[in-house]
């Protein structure tokens, strides 16, 4: 029996008389023991046999059909704050021919209270775009932004990029839009800003 | 592992490869993002944002450092991200910038969590199945056999076939990085 005949029963059957008694003169294999023994617990893990969902192969695909296209070489995104305010306000006209799809978001969140009066909440629907993200957010027990200050949406990149989604002063039924996805900016956080600027206040208010 | 031919075409932003590559390394992803995270839902986010994130970086894919080692390296990652994500909503931390968070005991051995689910998606299906029953549900081969609808010496001679290709795998690497 070769070394790889020896390993093979090794990892069927664990430490054999067969298996001692070519260890004992076999310098190599008695090396990897180690290893083969958690070769054989990763075989025994659930974790080895489990597969993503049937619904998951989908949204990859619709994810990569939907991207904006990938970067090439030399075009590497800013990893500094990116103050992009693309607040473009999304206008309902039924008149004229001009309808809003109200289809169905492509995902919806409920944004978690961080420092706001109770009973107060937020709920942001996305609607994937080949242009970016049409957001429609719903707030609810919020009170005006007082003097010059306003309410202003971010969305945070793994890598901590933030890109600004669009301001509002009081709750209610806000649209805005994002040049970017969520796929790529998945932290969606509202703060409460004093007044202009590029950076945010870090007034949080409503995270993701 | 895919062939030459569609890594190729999904460097080249081929959306048809994709699901080629997902179909061969979905289950690796997956395996490390669920040993790492411990959550379902969560690995399968993972899985998602992995094939996006490698899509889009595909331009900038180096044929000589291997499309497994590349692929892992974007989906572990992934999965830091995801772990630290939650657990700053954990501690309900309000500090935006990128703090520094202890990753957790599970994120070691992620490597050898990969080797080996490649490995074993890389065995024919009837190999992959014997593997299965005795290591995962823990059979005797005579249970295996009459699980799997075919004689004990078939279930042997299978299980003989599929450990010689684990540990040749396997086995040399574990040697050549002792």
């Amino acid at each position: 029996m070769t070394c790889d005949d020896h390993r093979a029963r090794f990892l069927a059957e664990g430490a054999t008389p067969a298996w001692s008694g070519h260890a004992g003169t076999c310098v190599a294999c008695r090396a990897v023991v180690p290893e083969l023994d958690s070769l054989r617990r990763r075989l025994a893990d659930p974790d080895s046999w489990q597969s993503p969902g049937p619904g998951v192969e989908e949204r990859v695909l619709d994810a990569v059909a939907g991207s904006p296209g990938r970067r090439r070489p030399g075009q590497e995104r800013p990893r500094w704050w990116v103050a992009v305010a693309v607040a473009a306000a999304l206008v309902l006209v039924v008149a004229g021919g001009l309808a809003l799809n109200r289809d169905r978001p492509d995902w919806s969140l409920r944004l978690e209270a961080v420092d706001v009066p109770i009973g107060a909440g937020a709920v942001i629907s996305g609607w994937n775009t080949a242009a970016g993200t049409r957001l429609e957010l719903i707030v609810s027990g919020l009170p005006p932004a007082e003097g010059h200050g306003y309410y202003e949406i971010w969305m945070t990149s793994p890598d901590g990029a933030h890109v600004s989604a669009g301001t509002f002063r009081a709750g209610g039924r806000i649209s805005t839009w994002a040049g970017v996805t969520r796929a790529e900016y998945p932290r969606i956080w509202i703060t409460l800003e004093a007044g202009a600027g590029p950076d945010s206040s870090r007034t949080v208010i409503f995270d993701s | 592992m895919p062939d030459e031919r569609t890594i190729r075409h999904f460097v080249a932003g081929d959306e048809r490869a994709v699901r080629d590559v997902y179909r061969e390394f979905s289950g690796a992803v997956f395996t490390i993002a669920l040993t790492a995270l411990r959550e379902r839902s969560l690995a399968e986010e993972v899985v998602q944002e992995t094939f996006t994130r490698a899509w889009r970086a595909s331009a900038r894919f180096d044929p000589a450092r291997g499309f497994g080692p590349w692929l892992y390296a974007i989906a572990r990652r992934v999965a830091v991200d995801v772990y630290r994500r939650e657990r700053r909503h954990e501690r309900d931390r309000v500090d935006v910038e990128a703090d520094v968070v202890a990753l957790s005991p599970s994120f070691e051995g992620l490597w050898e969590a990969w080797q080996v689910r490649s490995a074993v998606d890389a065995l024919p299906a009837e190999e992959r199945a014997v593997i299965e029953a005795t290591h995962y549900r823990d059979l005797t081969m005579e249970m295996a056999a009459e699980e799997l609808g075919v004689p004990v010496g078939t279930v042997k001679s299978r299980s003989y076939r599929a450990h010689r290709r684990l540990a040749h795998r396997l086995g040399h690497i574990r040697e050549a990085t002792a």
